[in-house]
């Protein structure tokens, strides 16, 4: 026989143990990872605004003359400038090359169809230096060695794949009806392009633009490979600075290393208000996984 | 006089364009073509170009001549030893650690978007910004020695940088973040009723663990393991900037990038990207045979 | 028992003794607790006030997994990595029961649910219904103390549900299994339960046999949700006898033999049902009116008669009228049941 009645006031315990040890642990542990980080972080900021810092848990004195030296000596004005050409460039042209081809993977099924996703997919799944090296290989022989333009296409190898891994399903969840209704009420392909697909897409193409912007300005590897003076990116510079380290004073590598900081941190902020974090990650995956199963 | 609509429905013969609409060729598909042709040009091809290239020293040695060279020279063939090194604890901590905080996350953690965003800063600062910071706070007179001093926990400072445990450091730093957030996915696509079902049918929180959460992320957690260890496998920038390039991290990444910048022996550095490929690729196979070897297993073999 | 979310109570007051081998059923529309209940028993969900308890034992302090209830999820639940027989065992093996009784009492249970076909294939291979069985199979073959279904048959097409219904009923018949069983269905309910528990806004509403609640509404909400479809706000005019009043609305005037709590002459709800309006010039509470629609539903028609520009009553009847033709109603008057006009 079961019986409820209303009694008295009465929580369940039991086991809470085993759960505060459990909770204590992994905030520790992340909280750990955090102040790691933050301090990897910090040192490099301090840094950059200290004189003489060679121990001790500060620099013995103040000053931001390193970030004009950085500005002016390593011009990283000029660098800014080109990583963001180059970044800028990669996101408009792997949309413009990369959409439309997201939409024909997205609505049709066709012979051969598993080739072509391996031939998207293969250059977010292989680390950049496997096939970077003969890329960089056939871009020098193109005669496009250390130029912008090199670059650029070299970029646009990882870009232009990332991009149709983003839009697919999110066009695929697009309902295909929505098409066949607007045909329906008379309008032509242009007209359901503009004013029925573009609306809805625009949020996709948005994600998308803006982690492609993120992978460009982070991407060292290719861009190592293939550029040279005037067609580096900050990030291909810092790593040269720190490398060559003994002729720099490390203050202004770190004032360097601020800039790219700064730039990188401030396309996340942007990209963080319209895209998911997670989604960051788990686009490549979810598709590598539904293609596997 | 009354009109009427007629509508016929003929039986036609189908024409070629209807023919191939059935099977999913029309024009749409021509949108496909400016993409496709980047990549066959840019990837396809180069990477054809690379595996014919490795099959061609530059010495004239032979088919096989840059293969053979390089598993002769003692120092070539302790890089698959080097980057084994690095990359296998690498991502065999990153998938530890995040599959059990991805599964308490996803359980007791209702608003994750923090955790996420402060997640993501490390992943997009990149492996440069990450190796140049640690280079300074690993550094003898750096913080983390300098609060290990202070507090007592050492006595000497730890060597950290200029070998291979920086650059494990750094690989975690940059991967953690990477492997959680995969992790979490995974674990949400988990529908959380199935662990419910299980505790009503008598489960305690372990067995609902072992027998029912961690089979189903089992999947997930060989890819993670896999793209993490893919990851870790071509690192570069670190291995330059924080360990020992030229002695026990001297890995796969630095050598095929030597062979391009110091020796322009772009043939070598092609067989090294191709030895690297195959290493890697043989990881990923065995992950996923030890998975299914396992899988069939745990099923089969519950307490009875 | 009850159960509060901060400022929103889900549950509260439920007070229920349930004897053995009882099924019960909780009813009422989304929302309205009775989920919830069913998570406060199953040990889901903790309870902010109240207790539980199994013959002379408290449970609701005790954890899911020992309570030794057995439940069935309203999206089955069933482990997609695992067959149906292992699927089927799972509890079982938890009780560390031994192979061989294992494998009978889940051959017996394949039996019962005629899955026996089945038994080595995976959840996704089998349809919606199996998968409803698998489930329900799960549940009673580790022969708990009650069984807790939760809507089970809610994502089953209607044939489906109907055949389903039988079967779980001839289970209840032969196992004997205290069951509760939560639907927003009132025909699943009346048709499964041995007694119902209509629920509304986290709040008991009445308890009682199927019959009675069926017959007897105790309020209006109970009345609206057990189909009485012509529910009218109408003004108590006299009372005309110690056990009869005369309330109208309109033109429309009514007498009720049926109204216990009402007292005082003011607003009130009446509620007819459908079929207990007859189609007669002669006879208790004769209303006349002019059909404006019928629709035919097989064994008998569903006309909508107006009675006056603003009120209109539905009726069963198997003879149909013309549309737009006059029509003189009857209804007994201890079948106008009259409620108190009080805000749900």
């Amino acid at each position: 026989m079961i019986s409820t009645q209303v009694k008295s006031d009465e929580t369940s315990g039991g086991g809470k143990l085993n759960l505060t040890l459990k909770r204590w642990f992994i905030w520790g542990g992340i909280t750990f990872f955090f102040i790691n980080l933050l301090g990897v972080i910090g040192t490099v900021v301090i840094s950059s605004f200290g004189q003489e810092w060679f121990s001790g848990w500060l620099p013995h004195g103040w000053t931001t003359s390193f970030y004009k030296m950085a500005w002016q000596n390593y011009q990283v004005y000029g660098l800014l400038r080109v990583t963001l050409e180059i970044a800028l460039t990669v996101v408009l042209i792997s949309i413009a090359l990369g959409a439309p081809a997201a939409y024909a993977l997205a609505r049709r099924k066709f012979p051969g169809k598993k080739f072509v996703m391996l031939c998207f997919l293969l250059p977010i799944m292989l680390p950049p230096i496997t096939y970077g090296i003969p890329l960089a290989t056939f871009i020098y022989k193109l005669h496009l060695g250390g130029k912008i333009l090199g670059v650029i296409v070299v970029n646009l190898v990882p870009a232009i794949p990332f991009v149709i891994l983003v839009l697919t399903p999110f066009i695929e969840q697009i309902d295909p009806k929505i098409e066949a209704a607007a045909r329906m009420c008379g309008a032509k392909t242009h007209q359901i392009f503009l004013k029925i697909l573009m609306p809805l897409i625009v949020p996709g193409l948005l994600a998308a633009g803006l982690l492609v912007l993120v992978q460009t300005v982070a991407l060292f590897e290719l861009t190592y490979l293939v550029s040279g003076p005037g067609s580096t990116t900050l990030v291909v510079a810092l790593y040269y600075a720190v490398f060559a380290s003994g002729i720099r004073p490390y203050q202004a590598i770190s004032a360097m290393a601020v800039f790219y900081m700064l730039t990188t941190l401030f396309i996340l902020i942007l990209a963080l208000r319209y895209v998911n974090p997670t989604q960051m990650v788990t686009q490549a995956n979810t598709n590598r996984n539904t293609d596997n199963h | 006089m009354t009109s009427s609509t007629n509508i016929m429905l003929l039986d036609t013969k189908s024409n070629l364009k209807h023919r191939f609409a059935e099977r999913g060729i029309d024009r749409v598909l021509l949108l496909i073509i400016p993409a496709l042709t980047m990549m066959l040009i840019f990837f396809v091809y180069p990477s054809i170009y690379g595996i014919f290239l490795s099959f061609n020293p530059l010495n004239h040695s032979g088919f096989l001549g840059n293969y053979r060279s390089f598993f002769h020279d003692s120092y070539m063939r302790r890089t698959i030893f080097n980057t084994f090194r690095i990359a296998l604890p690498v991502s065999i901590i990153n998938i530890s650690a995040a599959l059990p905080v991805a599964v308490y996350v996803r359980k007791y953690v209702k608003r994750t978007r923090p955790i996420n965003t402060l997640l993501v800063i490390p992943m997009s600062l990149g492996t440069v910004l990450i190796a140049e910071g640690l280079y300074a706070y690993l550094n003898p007179s750096g913080w983390l020695n300098q609060t290990l001093l202070d507090l007592g926990i050492i006595s000497q400072p730890l060597r950290l940088l200029q070998n291979f445990w920086g650059v494990i450091i750094s690989l975690v730093i940059s991967g953690f973040p990477f492997a959680f957030l995969l992790m979490l996915s995974y674990a949400s696509s988990i529908n959380p009723s199935l662990e419910l079902a299980a505790s009503t049918l008598g489960a305690n929180s372990r067995q609902v663990f072992r027998l029912i959460t961690f089979p189903l992320l089992a999947p997930g957690l060989a890819i993670t393991f896999c793209l993490n260890f893919v990851l870790a496998f071509s690192v570069f920038p670190s291995a330059e900037l924080l360990g020992n390039p030229s002695g026990d991290s001297h890995v796969l990444a630095i050598a095929a990038a030597d062979a391009v910048t110091q020796k322009f022996d772009y043939s070598m550095a092609s067989t090294i990207s191709i030895i690297s490929a195959f290493f890697e690729l043989f990881v990923i196979a065995s992950v996923f045979l030890l998975r299914s070897k396992l899988y069939s297993g745990s099923t089969a073999g519950t307490k009875g | 028992m009850s159960r509060t979310y901060d400022k929103s109570v889900a549950l509260s007051g439920l007070t229920l003794e349930i004897p053995k081998g009882e099924f019960v059923a909780l009813l009422g529309p989304s929302g309205c607790g009775k989920s919830t209940a069913l998570n406060c028993l199953a040990g889901l969900i903790p309870l902010t006030a109240g207790s539980i308890h199994l013959d002379d034992r408290r449970i609701d302090t005790v954890p899911p997994e020992k309570r030794d209830f057995g439940m069935v999820f309203q999206n089955y639940a069933l482990f997609p990595h695992l067959t149906i027989r292992e699927n089927i065992s799972f509890g079982l093996k938890i009780k560390k029961i031994e192979k061989k009784e294992i494998q009978n009492r889940v051959n017996k249970v394949l039996e019962l649910v005629q899955l026996r076909e089945h038994a080595d294939k995976s959840p996704h291979e089998l349809s919606g219904g199996q998968q409803q069985r698998v489930a329900i199979a799960r549940a009673i073959v580790i022969e708990p103390e009650v069984v807790l279904m939760d809507e089970p048959l809610s994502n089953l097409d209607a044939k489906l549900r109907i055949e389903m219904r039988g079967e779980i009923k001839k289970l209840h018949k032969e196992l004997g299994l205290t069951t509760i069983y939560v639907t927003h269905d009132q025909e699943e309910a009346l048709s499964m339960a041995d007694r119902l528990v209509v629920l509304h806004g986290g709040k008991v509403q009445q308890i009682g046999t199927p019959q009675e609640v069926y017959l007897n509404p105790i309020n209006a909400f109970v009345a609206d949700f057990m189909g009485y479809r012509n529910l009218l706000t109408m003004e108590v005019s006299k009372q005309l006898t110690v056990g009869s009043i005369e309330v109208n609305l309109g033109s429309l005037k009514l007498v009720s033999t049926n109204f216990s709590s009402v007292s005082n002459l003011g607003k009130v709800k009446v509620a007819i049902r459908p079929d207990n309006l007859e189609l007669s010039t002669s006879g208790e509470n004769l209303i006349q009116g002019k059909v404006i629609s019928a629709e035919y539903q097989g064994r008998e028609y569903a006309l909508e008669v107006e009675v006056d520009s603003k009120t209109s009553l539905i009726v069963r009847t198997a003879i149909s009228s013309q549309v737009g033709s006059n029509i003189s109603l009857s209804v007994a008057a201890n079948r106008v049941l009259v409620f108190p006009d009080s805000n749900d």
